[in-house]
């Protein structure tokens, strides 16, 4: 239906016309001669058609316009631009057409966005000159510089204050007396889990050493019993800070933070609980398989005493109350590493506990 | 003549290598920039700025964390995507470039890309066609790097606002 619609509106046109008569024969050239007849109707002595002999054609060409244009025969017309309507419809910038005091800013200017020269109503100016006294530095329209570099616009204090205020109904308050006592974080929050957030700027915004969690925890507040505290510190190895009695846990093994986090809490259960247990074996732990040498029942004390009794008899007045103190110096003593001043403190303690008074 | 050839000869006898140390007279040389007799050469900052001053401040016209330490995923993407940008932007816009687009700054804040720069209307206005093209450039650049793509390209009357100063 399309394909034949297309034919009749293409049989009216002059071609068709001319092909028709190509094939016929018969008419053609009648309506060329009408014309012909119509225009110039100049006949030869035979009765024959004057036929024109093509110079060039009957229309002025742009070249014969424009000479005649230039030199003042031919009146110039002129064409407004083709995109005037465009160009009429431009306005000035915002940043002149807006009023600062009556505009908020935080609405202009809602989320981090490149610098706009329209937009922003301060007069500022980017970019070095030799001799800045000279020439003024380089304008704020079509500045790449001001371009180039991160914005804060959209970070004005009443931005953030609005922020703030929007955001506030799904916070909570910090705990007061936490800030009071800072003391009081150790014993209330036993364990802190730290981990790092990285953040990329591309297709991938992942980092693999996102995923790894260390974990603190205070050993004290487990409340484990003297030999299980024992087995606990074993089994925890090097993971075990003496001088804090803090264990520390990290893993990375598995591919995100959060189960990096469930295994984290998952070995510390595990660790407690087999630290609880009581095996057959151990009971025949002796005195010297202990982790540190203890004053309690070591021959050190049963000779002191001993020394003690000797020096009564021998008219000497040893203090006897001291011997708890002493006790805990000579236990750092043979746990840790010597030093002058813990030898020096070793002396002073044993006279004092003898008695013996007088200069060193 | 034979005199000649004994010389000759001699020379090539004692003939030895060396290094030659003398500096070459060269009188172009790249990033200088030329002036005019009659001072119409345009230059944008960018341009104006001396060899000694790339890094510091000229070429700052990507911003990205993939240049840093320990933060290089994926650099060489970042380089090819960047080019990509560049090219598609001065294909895409081949009326209202400034400067034959060399001038397109190429930021990434998180997974979006965005490309900043000038373009120019003193050739032909059409507001409809220039929405429509930024659009499409945005739509087009998203699917191709598979992240999300913004246009902050701002537009100046003519290249001479961008010109910083002329020699």
């Amino acid at each position: 239906m399309h394909r034949l619609s297309h034919i009749s509106t293409r049989s009216r046109s002059t071609l068709a016309d001319k092909l028709r008569s190509a094939v016929g024969g018969s008419d053609y050239g009648k309506s060329k001669q009408a014309l012909a007849a119509g225009s110039i109707a100049a006949k030869d002595e035979n009765g024959e058609d004057f036929r024109e002999l093509y110079v060039m054609p009957k229309r002025k060409l742009r070249g014969q316009i424009q000479l005649e244009q230039n030199t003042g025969r031919a009146e110039i017309k002129t064409r407004s631009r083709f995109d005037l309507m465009d160009r009429l419809a431009e306005r000035p910038p915002r940043s002149e057409e807006m009023d600062p005091e009556k505009h908020k800013w935080s609405d202009v200017w809602p989320a981090a966005r490149t610098f706009a020269a329209s937009v922003v109503p301060l007069p500022v100016r980017m970019g070095s000159r030799p001799n800045v006294e000279k020439r003024a530095p380089f304008k704020k329209e079509g500045n790449l510089e001001l371009v180039k570099i991160p914005n804060f616009l959209h970070l004005t204090p009443v931005a953030i204050k609005q922020h703030c205020d929007a955001i506030k109904k799904f916070c909570t308050p910090f705990p007061p007396e936490l800030i009071a006592t800072p003391s009081l974080a150790a014993t209330c929050l036993p364990i802190s889990v730290q981990y790092s957030t990285y953040i990329h700027q591309g297709t991938n915004i992942r980092d693999i050493r996102s995923r790894v969690v260390t974990m603190i925890v205070d050993v004290e507040s487990l409340k484990l019993t003297e030999n299980a505290q024992e087995k606990f510190i074993r089994l925890a190895g090097k993971r075990y800070n003496k001088e804090s009695k803090k264990l520390t846990i990290i893993t990375d093994r598995c591919h995100t933070r959060k189960q990096n986090l469930d295994y984290a809490h998952y070995l510390l259960t595990v660790l407690y609980h087999e630290a609880n247990k009581v095996e057959q074996w151990a009971e025949l732990k002796e005195r010297s398989d202990n982790l540190q040498v203890e004053f309690e029942g070591s021959e050190t004390k049963t000779k002191l005493v001993d020394l003690i009794e000797k020096a009564k008899t021998a008219g000497l007045k040893p203090d006897e109350s001291s011997i708890t103190e002493f006790g805990e110096m000579w236990k750092s003593y043979r746990n840790s590493e010597e030093t002058v001043d813990k030898t020096r403190e070793y002396g002073r303690q044993m006279k004092k506990l003898l008695g013996i008074s007088g200069n060193n | 003549m034979l005199r000649y050839l004994q010389n000759v000869e001699t020379h090539i006898s004692h003939s030895y290598r060396q290094i030659s140390t003398t500096s070459t007279l060269h009188k172009n040389r790249a990033a200088k920039t030329k002036s005019t007799s009659n001072r119409t050469q345009l230059l944008t900052y960018e341009m104006a700025q001396k060899p000694h001053h790339i890094g510091v401040r000229k070429s700052w016209l990507t911003w990205h964390s993939q240049n840093l330490e320990e933060f290089r995923q994926t650099q060489p993407l970042v380089v090819a995507q960047d080019e990509v940008v560049r090219r598609f932007i001065r294909g895409f816009f081949p009326q209202n470039l400034v400067v034959s687009g060399n001038e397109i700054v190429i930021k990434r804040r998180g997974n979006v890309l965005i490309v900043a720069g000038f373009l120019q209307y003193s050739r032909r206005l059409d507001i409809r066609r220039i929405y429509w093209m930024f659009g499409f450039a945005e739509e087009f650049l998203s699917i191709l790097l598979k992240q999300p793509v913004k246009l902050e390209l701002a537009f100046v009357e003519s290249e001479e606002e961008v010109a910083y100063n002329y020699i």
